[in-house]
């Protein structure tokens, strides 16, 4: 059994306003995939694409208008039990944006551990500790607010939150977006090394080439809202011809202007 | 070059947003205090009606002096300050918590939910306030429930309105879609993650409608609507002292200074704590 799968999800945006004419947008046309435990299946796709509605969904955010999400063999969108909200976590792109302005980093990392876990003060302070430590801070962290923090520093701590409850599946959403190259890359290491450590699974949701082959074993293209591609190997990726492949590898740039490639 | 250090302005000087600050919570503070302990503080009994000593200057006995009925001012102020402000409070917390209540509702969940609820607020908005309190008079008689009533049906919808717009505004930021994904519940990101940022604003709003409130009440009262005499209130105390306007005019001054000053302390106040927390006003 796999750990996720998606069964022809489709999804409409529809803006019902009250006593007005009703306009509505298809955001994902039938969308199937697999994530087998243990693995980064990396999700690529040009902005507006609908990679993170495709994400929200998996999430739980956002009820498909069609399809079924199975996480475990279970249906999301069916089960009462909030079971998988433990086993599903996120890291956004915006990490300003995704924390409370208003809380500490240490407030900040034990909100799903309150939710989620009964542990007593010291315990849960003992906790706090370790994951910050884990994602490269300090215990002093805990106690400074968001606008004290850089943008990769609080990537770091929205990573500490997402993996605070021992998740199964953790869904990047354009996580070293909109970070610097150095950041960048320290970022994926650091969620490469927490991958093996915890046996965890990505759902890597990206434009970004490079940040997609550092961490991806399988890669699928989306884009208008369809599956376009579907790459089982990192080999099959590098070699493939497709033109949604080829855009975006068009899109990079090259390491001098001799080596630029034609655009098709 | 040399420019001479210009010293700033005496205008300058006030508008010293710390001062303000200080200054109006100062005002207010020590007024709320004298309104609550104003059974302690009045010389005298302000319903006690004695017409040997009418229309009295200012005296040791009398302070500010006494009305047609040989009423204690200063104690008649007193108590005036427990109605105005009192109401005030009360007026402002029903509508804030009605407000609150609806409008983060209707931003929270959105929808056909929203629509609903703004196009009631839409309806409410469109009836003036002035008309709704004439209404409640007539139909159950002049008094002051009947305009704390009408007051509150109609000031809610403002902060309805606000909440709705901020709400959304937060709800459209990903730490609330963390906060779920996180397991918390609609309850819990209310009061962790939406009221804390609504607060500042929350804060700046409620300190304008403070001042509105007591003017209306003040106003109504004027009109013979809200209180009735006996009771002590400003704008009943200014529309008693309208007939003694030559002979008395400080029996209406003394009460309109008092309303004055409490309004523009109000005001004052709010206008600093929006410049403090960035804070736009919202249109009035």
């Amino acid at each position: 059994m796999s750990l996720l799968q998606m069964e022809h999800v489709s999804h409409r945006y529809g803006s019902q306003r009250f006593l007005s004419r009703q306009t509505e947008r298809t955001v994902l046309q039938d969308v199937s995939l697999t994530l087998e435990a243990g693995t980064c299946l990396g999700l690529l796709g040009q902005s507006g694409a609908g990679k993170s509605t495709l994400g929200r969904i998996l999430l739980g955010l956002e009820r498909p208008t069609a399809g079924r999400v199975l996480f475990e063999g279970q249906d999301i969108y069916r089960t009462t039990a909030n079971d998988y909200r433990q086993d599903i976590q996120v890291v956004f792109q915006d990490s300003f944006a995704a924390v409370n302005p208003k809380m500490t980093a240490g407030q900040i990392i034990a909100e799903p551990l309150t939710n989620f876990t009964r542990l007593a003060p010291d315990a849960l302070q003992h906790r706090l500790v370790t994951l910050i430590e884990q994602v490269g801070l300090t215990r002093a962290d805990l106690a400074k607010y968001p606008n004290q923090f850089s943008g990769g520093q609080l990537q770091r701590i929205c990573i500490a939150r997402a993996i605070a409850t021992n998740p199964k599946l953790i869904i990047l959403d354009e996580a070293v977006s909109s970070l610097d190259m150095v950041n960048k890359a320290l970022i994926l290491a650091l969620l490469g090394e927490l991958k093996d450590k915890y046996d965890l699974s990505y759902l890597f949701i990206t434009h970004d080439l490079q940040a997609a082959q550092a961490l991806s074993d399988r890669f699928v293209i989306l884009d208008q809202g369809q599956i376009v591609g579907e790459y089982p190997t990192r080999k099959a990726f590098a070699d493939a011809t497709d033109p949604h492949v080829l855009a975006i590898k068009n899109a990079m740039l090259a390491t001098h202007p001799r080596y630029r490639t034609i655009r098709s | 070059m040399n420019v001479p250090l210009e010293r700033p302005r005496l205008l300058d000087r006030l508008s010293n947003q710390r001062l303000i600050l200080i200054g109006c919570s100062a005002f207010l503070g020590l007024l709320f205090l004298t309104a609550l302990a104003a059974p302690w503080l009045a010389p005298h009994d302000p319903f006690l009606v004695n017409l040997a000593v009418k229309l009295q200057e200012p005296s040791w006995t009398y302070p500010l002096g006494t009305d047609p009925l040989g009423r204690c001012t200063l104690s008649r102020l007193l108590y005036g300050a427990r109605v105005s402000l009192g109401f005030a409070v009360l007026i402002f917390a029903s509508s804030l918590l009605i407000g609150l209540l609806i409008g983060t509702l209707a931003g929270y969940i959105g929808g056909w939910v929203d629509q609903l609820l703004m196009r009631f607020c839409d309806g409410v908005m469109a009836f003036p306030s002035l008309i709704l309190v004439l209404g409640l008079v007539g139909i159950f008689g002049p008094g002051l429930k009947q305009v704390i009533i009408a007051l509150m049906l109609v000031q809610w919808v403002y902060y309805a309105r606000m909440f709705r717009g901020l709400v959304m505004t937060l709800k459209e930021k990903n730490f609330i879609a963390a906060a779920r994904v996180n397991g918390s519940s609609h309850w819990k990101i209310f009061r962790t993650h939406l009221l804390p940022n609504i607060l500042p604003p929350l804060l700046v709003i409620g300190t304008l409608e403070m001042g509105w409130a007591i003017m209306d009440i003040s106003a109504m009262s004027f009109l013979g609507l809200g209180v009735q005499s006996p009771a002590a209130e400003w704008g009943a105390m200014i529309h008693e002292g309208k007939s003694y306007i030559r002979t008395n005019p400080e029996l209406m001054i003394y009460p309109g200074v008092m309303i004055m000053l409490v309004i523009a302390s109000f005001n004052l106040l709010g206008e600093s704590l929006s410049e403090r927390f960035g804070v736009t006003k919202p249109p009035k």
